[in-house]
């Protein structure tokens, strides 16, 4: 192409203008640095976000991260990453990284130095015990903190100040399935792994946006569908979401409903002897409640939930429901997956159990291609807090604190006098936020999470954590909306500025490396949480100068445990692209399939499949009735509000808010309402609408769009300005104590 | 605004000619020529010195839909938009500085490393590919387009 003078000199202004909004190639300097082969280096590690655990080569040029890419070495994701992977650099970079303690004083918070706050901290924590004893203290954890940290806050609570009171974000997340599994199989965490995805012929997706949520692990599925046409996936969810689009048969139902459907199906099994009897007769048991019942009383119980019936109350066609039942039985290997749609509910873990029992009965498990596989949220909640038992109710390793035998193990393994670790179970979330707002927890300890923007119910506990009691917050970034309420923040290294392990939700454990300092003087939350208990008198017992002298102490520990990791080192895990727990020893390449003898080195007896967690080695298939969810809509809050998230965003926003790109492309909650339901109530796509529930009210821009089912709203809760949790319920399941995030009764109007 | 569409159009069809890849507004003026919109077109394109701000709640599809939609479907239709990497993944965004109509390569390494090593390695030679759209359709991304 020949161009005049003259054309190029009128080009010339174009190109200037061009350059100067940057349009220009290569199109960044980490692209640049990455092409050239210019980074320092590229270290593997995982991904930060959610808990599929993909791995991911950091790039670092100058002691700054600079790109990221996909670990082709790495089974869990094969060298791609999601929309938010892709901009993990940025996390690092945000204006808002906490670089120094703050002290509230009066309505401001000033720059304090580490000794000042830690000082205060302790002082008030011991202030606290000494007054009113070790049950006025109180720590709030999180699934996203490294194995490492929350060993350490539950060896401390527990072990040294003498409470309980250790929760964690992850009862909001998956409480359920974990006493879903416990109650089933005898033992929490999936049997299966990752790799089941790859045989399955049937994916079960119940209550899981996986497109949005787990797009790695759903992009597998979806190639597995495209390479077998004969592959089927059911897509169970009263919100049409991204993940219908690989759907052959979409089940849209009423909240609430799933526990009918899933009795529904296993009826049609039944009806349609597809039922696997000698599976049955080898490995299963039946219960209703605590009582071991019959194979005729669990037939007996299906037969109210016929399909036409079930349509009724839950407006999935009968047919529909005939048909996933069919497909799920007849699959080579069914695959279920789902997360808070069943998790975050007041019956979550009776729908836990309803999906197991369609495994059960089908003998759709411990083979490749069949499980029942709860996929997690965020990176750690499994390796981090359901392992090292860092709940109220738990001890590290399976073992609960209302069992005496299991407090005695702990205590001696962590040398503390007989009777140490307190009898009685501390509170769950919901009780520790209620205890807060009453003035009875003292002082707490927040690390690695925003309950201030993620709790249900949130006006009345965020007013708790305002209150008198003392409250510390260890966080990358301020403010958050937790961290506005503290009294004390302190600065916390993040991802690849410290050094430890995450857990993912198949049971691998990561090694995850420092590769960069902290901005400022921002330190891990292992070194926090040793300088504390330092000051609280614990450095015997909280001793360790390293990541690592955790690591060694936990693996060991675990070593007489059903999760025995004794075999994974961090010199193993630093090679390694991680390894599936158990794995005994240094030579143990690991389990991809628990509870099937020659894979899972725990099976001891001669059948190909034990169920060892169970004192029969024998699974439960529990007759579970259909129960409505805590609250039901009524003439005044005629519409179920659901809650949740989109692609671009994770949790609560407070790092992916922080990257342009992902900020631009959904910048505010949104209400998504159904076409027909917009029109009667005369709302118009951008128009303002007032959400009200028992609990408070929030306007949101309407989508309208067929996705949520006619009677039901959705929003999702990143948005740190609209607080869609001001609406949702904080009534918990009586088993699990996790909240009813899913579902609860609002009106809805033009505003 | 739906101006701002057109461009990308014409960015789409153009860039396959051997001349290869250029800077994005060179590449709207030469195709304002070369293909010969009429005048009035090509004056208001001309003007168009940077995409048009966006507001708070419009994703990219809330325009392009309307404004590309061989570009929107496209995408759905290809591996992308069924996997919702979605357009800030590649081009980022309107008021970032790394914002561009054509991605370079490198941009598509986070998960395609191996095979932007092999591109660059045939790129080197005579009449090698001159971007990932030399031998992949833009949007729906199938392979020898």
């Amino acid at each position: 192409m020949e161009l005049s003078r003259r054309e190029l000199l009128k080009l010339g202004a174009t190109m200037v203008a061009a350059a100067a909004v940057g349009v220009k190639l290569p199109v960044s300097k980490a692209e640049a640095a990455a092409a050239e082969g210019v980074v320092d280096g590229w270290t593997k590690t995982v991904c930060r976000f959610c808990g599929t655990g993909c791995g991911v080569m950091v790039g670092v040029k100058g002691g700054k991260v600079v790109a990221v890419k996909g670990d082709t070495e790495n089974p869990v994701n094969r060298g791609f990453v999601c929309v938010k992977g892709y901009f993990l650099p940025k996390i690092l970079y945000a204006e808002d990284r906490l670089k120094y303690p703050l002290i509230r004083k009066g309505d401001k918070f000033v720059r304090a130095s580490w000794d000042e706050a830690l000082d205060l901290v302790a002082g008030k924590f011991k202030e606290a015990i000494e007054k009113y004893g070790p049950d006025s203290v109180a720590y709030y954890g999180s699934g996203q903190a490294l194995t490492e940290e929350s060993y350490i806050a539950n060896k401390l609570f527990k072990g040294g100040i003498g409470t309980n009171n250790v929760e964690g974000n992850p009862r909001t997340c998956m409480a359920s399935a974990v006493v879903g599994y416990i109650t089933t199989f005898g033992k929490d965490e999936p049997m299966g792994s990752y790799e089941d995805l790859d045989y399955a012929d049937c994916y079960f997706i119940i209550g899981a946006n996986m497109a949005e949520q787990h797009p790695i692990l759903f992009r597998r599925i979806a190639q597995r569908k495209a390479k077998n046409p004969n592959v089927k996936v059911i897509v169970a969810d009263p919100r049409y979401t991204p993940t219908n689009r690989i759907a052959d048969l979409s089940l849209r139902f009423v909240p609430g409903t799933d526990l009918a459907i899933l009795n529904a199906m296993a009826n049609v099994i039944v009806q349609e002897n597809l039922v696997n009897q000698e599976f049955i007769k080898e490995y299963v048991t039946f219960m209703r409640g605590e009582e071991k019942v019959g194979w005729e009383e669990y037939v007996q119980f299906l037969a109210d939930y016929t399909p036409e019936k079930v349509a009724e109350i839950s407006g999935a066609p009968a047919e529909q429901i005939r048909q996933a039942a069919l497909y799920f039985a007849k699959a080579g290997g069914t695959v279920s997956l789902w997360t808070m749609g069943l998790n975050q509910r007041t019956r979550g873990v009776w729908v836990n159990n309803l999906v197991h029992n369609l495994h059960l009965i089908t003998g759709q498990i411990c083979r490749p291609g069949a499980t029942p596989f709860s996929l997690t949220g965020q990176p750690n909640a499994c390796g981090g807090v359901r392992d090292t038992g860092a709940l109220s109710h738990a001890l590290p390793a399976g073992r609960v604190i209302a069992n005496p035998q299991h407090r005695a193990e702990i205590e001696a393994a962590w040398g503390l006098p007989a009777g140490k670790i307190a009898a009685k179970p501390g509170l769950h979330t919901m009780a520790m936020f209620r205890a807060l707002e009453e003035g009875k927890i003292k002082a707490m300890l927040i690390l690695c999470t925003n309950p201030g923007q993620s709790l249900p119910s949130l006006e009345r506990y965020r007013k708790a954590m305002n209150g008198d009691s003392f409250v510390v917050v260890t966080e990358a970034y301020h403010p958050t909306r937790t961290s506005e309420l503290a009294d004390v923040v302190l600065p916390a290294a993040m991802w690849v500025e410290k050094e430890g392990v995450y857990g993912c939700g198949e049971r691998r454990y990561q090694y995850m490396a420092k590769m960069v300092d902290p901005p400022g003087e921002a330190r891990p939350d292992v070194w926090i949480l040793t300088e504390l208990a330092r000051r609280l008198g614990h450095e015997k017992l909280i001793p360790y100068r390293s990541a690592q002298e955790v690591w060694d102490e936990w693996r060991t520990l675990s070593k007489t445990s059903v999760y025995n990791f004794y075999g994974m080192p961090y010199e193993r895990l630093k090679k390694e692209r991680g390894l599936l727990w158990p794995c005994p020893t240094e030579d143990h390449p690991g389990t991809k399939r628990r509870y099937v003898k020659g894979e899972d080195p725990l099976v001891k007896g001669d059948k190909p499949i034990e169920f060892y967690g169970r004192p029969d080695k024998r699974a439960v298939v529990y007759l579970r009735p259909q129960m409505p969810p805590a609250e039901v809509v009524d003439a005044e809050y005629p519409f179920y509000l659901t809650t949740g998230r989109v692609i671009e965003h994770w949790h609560t926003g407070t790092m992916t808010m922080k990257v342009p790109e992902l900020r631009r492309a959904v910048s505010n909650a949104f209400v998504e309402i159904n076409p027909a339901d917009a029109k009667r109530l005369g709302i118009r796509e951008g128009d303002p609408v007032k959400l009200t529930s028992r609990r408070g009210s929030l306007v949101l821009e309407a989508k309208v769009i067929d996705r949520p089912r006619e009677g039901l709203v959705f929003a999702p809760f990143f948005d740190a300005q609209r607080l869609v949790n001001l609406l949702t319920n904080d009534t918990v399941d009586a088993d699990s104590k996790e909240m009813e995030f899913k579902i609860c009764a609002v009106k809805v109007e033009r505003a | 605004m739906k101006k701002d569409g057109l461009q990308n159009k014409r960015v789409a069809g153009w860039k396959a000619t051997p001349t290869g890849m250029l800077l994005w507004a060179f590449v709207l003026v030469v195709s304002v020529m070369v293909v010969g919109f009429s005048g009035a077109k090509a004056v208001a394109l001309a003007k168009v010195k940077s995409h048009p701000p966006v507001g708070q709640n419009a994703s990219c599809l809330s325009c392009h839909a309307a404004a590309t939609p061989e570009v929107a479907q496209d995408w759905e239709k290809g591996k992308h938009g069924l996997n919702n990497v979605k357009c800030f993944t590649c081009h980022s965004v309107p008021g970032e500085k790394d914002f561009t109509a054509i991605p370079a390569p490198e941009r598509c390494a986070a998960c395609h490393d191996a095979k932007i090593s092999t591109f660059q390695k045939a790129a080197r030679a005579k009449n090698g590919p001159k971007g990932c759209s030399s031998c992949h359709s833009d949007h729906s991304l199938k392979f020898h387009k």
